[in-house]
């Protein structure tokens, strides 16, 4: 897949998986690419023909990133140049079904194997603890996967971090990045509207907390991992 | 109700830097995930404002933490249902928030807490970061036993 990513202020780009197939086939896609949508699914034409050649350097070793900080451009545009359709799976849950790309399996994965928490009874911790209730976990999961795919595109990435699901206080629901580098816990309260955070780097100790609606958050203001 | 010894009240102590402090964590903490080297943050989640914890000066083993007697566990606890592990005081201390201070009891001179958290906890900062703090500084000493 040939991406890249226009964030505002600089272009960065990244080549995944390109196979000698893939650098031949690039002289057939890179005219037409199939693709292209910004926040708020706006595409500036005009940064097109800017990409395109900026590609064509990027495979010549010319550079690996560039500024373009004097274009301006509002929308931060993604283009994808592959002809390959997306392989996606796709998670349900209740009256949740949302498609994901293929690179997030092990998200949908994980998802299911923590609807486990479901069968939780009264005083499951042995504290008095409340099971977690199905609408909880479809706010839960809403959250997670749109979080997660804004860190995927986000990072151009193949892989991201994959959180444990555990029940916690008062019917709500830990989300737990237990990373040796770094650590992540997100909590969702039972309503579904509310959520906490404390994100810690290991190794320098630096550390962000906040509270925020897991219904309508600004990613901008989340650790992203 | 378990017997209740008649102590006189026993002399608020400073706890030593070093000293180790004993903490019980349900098994059922673990119902979803069984893997007792990956403790969920709920684990450090207090019934109340503090964590109860239990001073080595007077409960000088893990197993001896186990098998000391409460109203709900008046036989004492066992690993089919707890595991005990511990924190350093110097390390507690060292959270932000956090204070561990000794408070016996009539009938546990071993009683301690750890101090600090919000009293409604949740959405409270630094609810979470305490629970991963504390989750960083426990080492188990008695896991839970399989079953």
């Amino acid at each position: 897949m040939f991406i890249f990513v226009w964030n505002n202020k600089k272009i960065v780009m990244k080549i995944i998986k390109l196979s000698p197939e893939q650098y031949n086939a690039f002289s057939n896609t890179i005219s037409e690419p199939q693709i292209s949508y910004g926040k708020q699914g706006l595409y500036n034409p005009g940064i097109l023909d800017h990409f395109l050649q900026s590609f064509k350097d990027y495979l010549s070793n010319q550079y690996k990133e560039m500024d373009f900080s004097d274009r301006n451009d509002p929308y931060n545009n993604i283009i994808i140049l592959d002809k390959t359709p997306q392989v996606e799976i796709t998670y349900t849950f209740d009256n949740i079904q949302i498609n994901l790309p293929e690179d997030l399996k092990g998200l949908a994965e994980t998802l299911k194997q923590a609807e486990e928490i479901l069968t939780l009874e009264e005083n499951w911790d042995d504290r008095g603890g409340r099971p977690v209730s199905r609408a909880t976990f479809a706010s839960m999961a809403q959250f997670l996967i749109e979080y997660s795919l804004k860190i995927y595109h986000n990072k151009m990435s193949v892989e991201i971090d994959l959180p444990n699901i555990y029940p916690s206080l008062e019917g709500s629901i830990d989300l737990d990045w237990n990373k040796t580098d770094y650590v992540l816990l997100i909590n969702i309260a039972e309503q579904g509207d509310k959520a906490s955070f404390y994100g810690e780097i290991r190794s320098t100790g630096q550390s962000v907390s906040g509270l925020f609606n897991p219904k309508n958050f600004n990613f901008e203001f989340l650790p992203q991992l | 109700m378990i017997e209740q010894v008649s102590n006189p009240p026993y002399e608020i102590e400073e706890l030593g830097e070093p000293d180790q402090l004993f903490y019980h964590i349900p098994k059922g903490i673990f119902k979803t995930k069984n893997n007792y080297e990956d403790i969920p943050p709920h684990a450090f989640t207090p019934v109340g404002e503090t964590l109860s914890v239990n001073w080595e000066k007077y409960c000088h083993t893990p197993q001896e933490c186990l098998n000391i007697k409460t109203d709900r566990y008046p036989q004492g606890r066992s690993t089919k249902t707890h595991g005990v592990g511990h924190f350093i005081v110097k390390e507690v201390n060292a959270i932000p928030a956090l204070r561990a201070m000794h408070a016996p009891t009539s009938y546990n001179r071993a009683h301690s807490v750890l101090a600090g958290f919000p009293d409604k906890k949740l959405f409270r900062p630094p609810y979470n970061e305490l629970r991963v703090k504390l989750r960083t500084i426990f080492k188990w000493d008695i896991p839970p036993a399989d079953e």
